[in-house]
């Protein structure tokens, strides 16, 4: 078992060498790129479940009731809490006050994502810059062997391989993540308008 | 919400859950790409190392096992008898070993093997001593039941005769030869020709003069009948 772990990790690093230069950035990227999506993911999950009925959101705020955090941490409950912080009582200015919470909220479920998309986004450029990279590799290899030693030609052409392949699979799996991300926000949002809408026909 | 700490309990709590979730997010992002960048060395694997082994080997045998033509059992039975006959005499075992890897192909050659016949070749040893007849099957191979084929030296191309070129002959000879042990041209004897008579001469005296690397069987140099056919062509 140990063993393999350390056959594995023997591995990666070997492909990381004959991926040349730009196997780094492209894991950082990568990195990145999942620290966010995983980020976000927990974030939407969150503000998914244990979430405020329109009723008990009325409720809370008719009696200036800060939400109990072990019941209650969705989206509609973190607008009530927002929305109780900072009302100033007087119910004209509170609709509008309403309507800025809920804006506030909205805006605040996009923050990663366009962050995700570009990363998801260049990680196969990079890739591609890796591809030139080896084959500039292989060019000058050939401008000193000629073309009869494939075997030193074959690690520049490795190298161009590699950091396509390692691109594409960062990004693959990044543009999906986006999609379902959105998809998401996109829900919550909804949500929280409604939820808004009600909200400032009651006040 | 966010930033410096807020101020009520509730926005606390948020606030260290989204303290949480982010050490939690970065320490599973670690992880799933120290899976990813595991795995994808795995996706390059490739193992057919022993298939391949094993068809070579069995490619080689399959080579091997062709040497003897046609096995009739007739002479085969044959050389059973010749040799509990000559169980006494107890022949030197190598010697014997190499007449018999030559003698094989003797047996697949058309050529009536009359058991009646009186001790003609009696000893395996020296088949081709007791047999003086030009192309007997003895001590004569043919180019295809060499180890290789006959590579040639020196083949210098024959002159065109002067007369056939005078009057824009064109034409063949088939022409057959015998390499014997050192690799000299003997018996050079004209086949089929076309026309007749134009390009024998100059065949004949060329053909003599061809060296070839001496054919073997068995790694044991013997005499080669070979047959070629040598084009005239005015260009």
């Amino acid at each position: 078992m140990i063993q393999d772990l350390f056959t594995a990790l023997y591995r990666m690093s070997q492909y990381f060498e004959s991926g040349g230069i730009v196997m780094f950035p492209l894991a950082a990227l990568s990195l990145v790129m999942w620290l966010l999506i995983i980020d976000r993911v927990l974030h939407f999950r969150r503000l998914y479940r244990k979430n405020m009925s329109s009723k008990a959101a009325w409720a809370h705020i008719s009696e200036n009731r800060m939400p109990d955090p072990a019941h209650y941490q969705g989206a509609i409950s973190v607008l009530v809490a927002e929305f109780i912080r900072s009302r100033s009582g007087d119910p004209v200015l509170d609709r509008f006050i309403l309507d800025e919470t809920v804006l506030k909220i909205n805006r605040s479920m996009d923050d990663h994502l366009a962050t995700i998309g570009a990363l998801a986004a260049s990680a196969p450029l990079m890739g591609l810059l890796g591809t030139v990279i080896g084959m500039i590799v292989t060019f000058d290899v050939i401008a000193v062997f000629g073309t009869g030693n494939a075997r030193a030609m074959a690690g520049g052409i490795s190298e161009a391989l590699i950091t396509t392949q390692t691109g594409l699979l960062v990004a693959i799996p990044g543009m999906y993540m986006k999609g379902f991300l959105e998809r998401r926000a996109q829900k919550l949002k909804q949500r929280t308008a409604v939820i808004g809408y009600y909200l400032r026909r009651h006040l | 919400m966010r930033g410096k700490e807020p101020e009520n309990s509730y926005f606390r709590v948020l606030f260290r859950r989204r303290r949480g979730a982010w050490a939690m997010a970065a320490a599973a992002a670690a992880a799933l790409n120290l899976a990813i960048f595991a795995l994808v060395p795995y996706l390059l694997e490739a193992d057919p190392e022993i298939k391949t082994y094993k068809k070579i080997a069995s490619g080689i045998n399959v080579i091997r096992m062709q040497e003897p033509e046609d096995p009739e059992p007739e002479p085969k039975e044959e050389e059973k008898e010749k040799e509990e006959e000559k169980e006494e005499e107890k022949p030197d075992p190598k010697k014997e070993a190499v007449a018999k890897k030559i003698a094989r192909p003797e047996m697949t050659v058309p050529f009536d093997i009359n058991p009646r016949l009186p001790a003609g070749p009696d000893s395996l040893e020296l088949p081709e001593m007791t047999t003086p007849q030009a192309y007997s099957p003895k001590d004569m191979f043919s180019a295809g039941e060499l180890d290789r084929p006959l590579t040639a030296v020196s083949r210098i191309p024959p002159t065109y005769p002067m007369r056939a070129k005078r009057r824009d002959i064109e034409g063949w000879v088939k022409v057959r030869f015998v390499v014997d042990k050192q690799g000299r041209v003997r018996e050079v004897t004209i086949l089929e020709q076309e026309p007749d008579g134009v390009f024998d001469k100059t065949v004949r005296n060329c053909v003599s003069r061809w060296r070839f690397k001496p054919g073997t069987v068995a790694g044991v140099k013997v005499k080669t009948v070979a047959e070629t056919t040598i084009r005239f062509e005015l260009d």
